[in-house]
């Protein structure tokens, strides 16, 4: 890790380069974690500047990656709380609300479900719509591809909370998009 | 509820990570179970919902970011805050990788409040805070020093810095005396000290600061800075902490170049 050397003697420009190797990935799960782009654009900022001011915590024995997501989604969850948002979108799931109603009808195939805008936008829907704790194992999970140990390793809980967490959102998620998951599901 | 087990464990197969009896008992189970097959097929879909969202490749990215983020952290941005720097302490204590003051500090503190005492640092030579009793005592009240002579009874600190007393009082002087009286001659004195400190040995200089009470730490850091950047050696202060490799330079540096910034 010669560049992550060269930034904690002080190089700021190798600094920047691990910004640029780094951008497009936290920027990917900053949109997922938060579903605004303005937000995950501040976030981005935020992220980086908190990589700097914290840096001195990474152990060079763990995946410089890892320290990166992790302070990522802390970014992320910062921001909800700030913003209030996560209170209410959780008083919103507690009434069990169905967050697709308002969305236009279901498409008619599977094709038409992984193809459309408006499906991508209702599963966002979804994902924004769960606990902040289950959020974040299920999007590093599924959407990331990261491993169970790695999202232990950035959230700091066990293994065993991990997979409980994610069996958790998808269960939730399957609830209220159980008509698209149904095609997808049977078409595999 | 061998099915509601086994139902708990359907996100765990569609992963892959069921293996062995589990696995085997639950695939016979799902031979025999509609509504865990259903289920299994929804959990899949949703899986496949979730990865159409669009991927990292798709993400639209600013240019610019790398040089708006090292802007901001050369104008401070990301200097450690208080809390920051609270939570390193506490961290560096637990682990007994750092922080002696810190340590040594908590230790008196803990033992003074046993006894009831209380605790000052005081510049030999600064004015003490007027009170009630200040006709009655004298002006100077090296406290620290008088409560050495209890401090047997304190369980010794281990540490890799020997806990100096007399540097803590004198480095704090410069925060307590100096706000009051940021002219008196001795306090600058202290100032250059560690001013020639920061340019003859950046890292002794890295350690004395760690070892001010975090209370302190940015009033004395700043008192330092300004007193580099008006004898014009702030630069080279910084160069020269950016070439020690301790961590806790960083954030120093960044204490520097935010006054030299706030002097433009």
């Amino acid at each position: 890790m010669p560049l992550v050397n060269q930034w904690r003697s002080g190089d700021l420009r190798a600094f920047g380069e691990l910004v640029r190797r780094h951008q497009r990935k936290v920027m990917g799960l900053l949109t997922r974690m938060l579903g605004d782009r303005d937000d995950a654009e501040d976030a981005v900022q935020e992220t980086f500047l908190n990589l700097h001011r914290h840096g001195h915590r990474f152990r060079s024995e763990s995946r410089f990656s890892t320290f990166v997501y992790r302070v990522a989604v802390n970014a992320a969850l910062n921001r909800r709380r700030s913003q209030g948002r996560r209170r209410a979108h959780l008083s919103e799931y507690a009434n069990g609300q169905a967050i697709g109603q308002a969305l236009p009808s279901s498409p008619r195939g599977p094709e038409d479900a992984m193809g459309g805008g408006e499906v991508k936008q209702r599963v966002q829907r979804c994902l924004q719509a769960l606990p902040e704790a289950l959020r974040a194992p299920v999007v590093l999970y599924d959407i990331e591809g990261l491993s169970y140990g790695e999202i232990a390793a950035i959230l700091q809980i066990a293994e065993g909370t991990v997979k409980s967490r994610i069996h958790r959102a998808r269960h939730a998620l399957r609830k209220e998009l159980s008509d698209l998951a149904r095609e997808l599901g049977a078409a595999e | 509820m061998m099915h509601a087990w086994l139902k708990g464990r359907l996100s765990e197969y569609l992963d892959g990570a069921l293996a062995g009896r589990s696995k085997a008992r639950l695939e016979r189970h799902l031979e025999r179970c509609a509504e865990c097959r259903l289920e299994l097929s929804e959990l899949r879909g949703t899986v496949l919902l979730l990865r159409s969202l669009p991927t990292e490749s798709e993400v639209e990215l600013d240019e610019f970011l790398a040089t708006r983020v090292v802007a901001r952290i050369e104008a401070g941005d990301a200097a450690p805050t208080w809390r920051d720097r609270a939570h390193d302490a506490v961290a560096g204590a637990l682990q007994g990788a750092w922080t002696p003051a810190f340590g040594a500090v908590a230790v008196l503190f803990v033992v003074a409040a046993a006894l009831d005492l209380r605790i000052e640092f005081t510049l030999p030579g600064a004015k003490a805070p007027a009170s009630p009793q200040a006709a009655a005592v004298p002006l100077v009240q090296p406290q620290l020093v008088s409560l050495g002579q209890r401090i047997e009874l304190v369980p010794p600190v281990r540490s890799r810095r020997r806990f100096d007393p007399v540097v803590l009082e004198e480095v704090s002087g410069v925060y307590r005396g100096c706000a009051a009286s940021p002219h008196d001659a001795e306090c600058q004195a202290f100032r250059n000290k560690l001013v020639e400190l920061a340019l003859a040995n950046p890292p002794g200089f890295v350690s004395e600061i760690e070892s001010v009470p975090l209370e302190s730490r940015d009033r004395v850091l700043s008192a330092v800075s300004l007193e580099a950047a008006r004898t014009g050696h702030a630069q080279r202060v910084i160069r020269g902490l950016r070439r020690v490799d301790d961590p806790r330079a960083f954030g120093i540096v960044v204490q520097f170049q935010r006054t030299i910034a706030s002097r433009e």
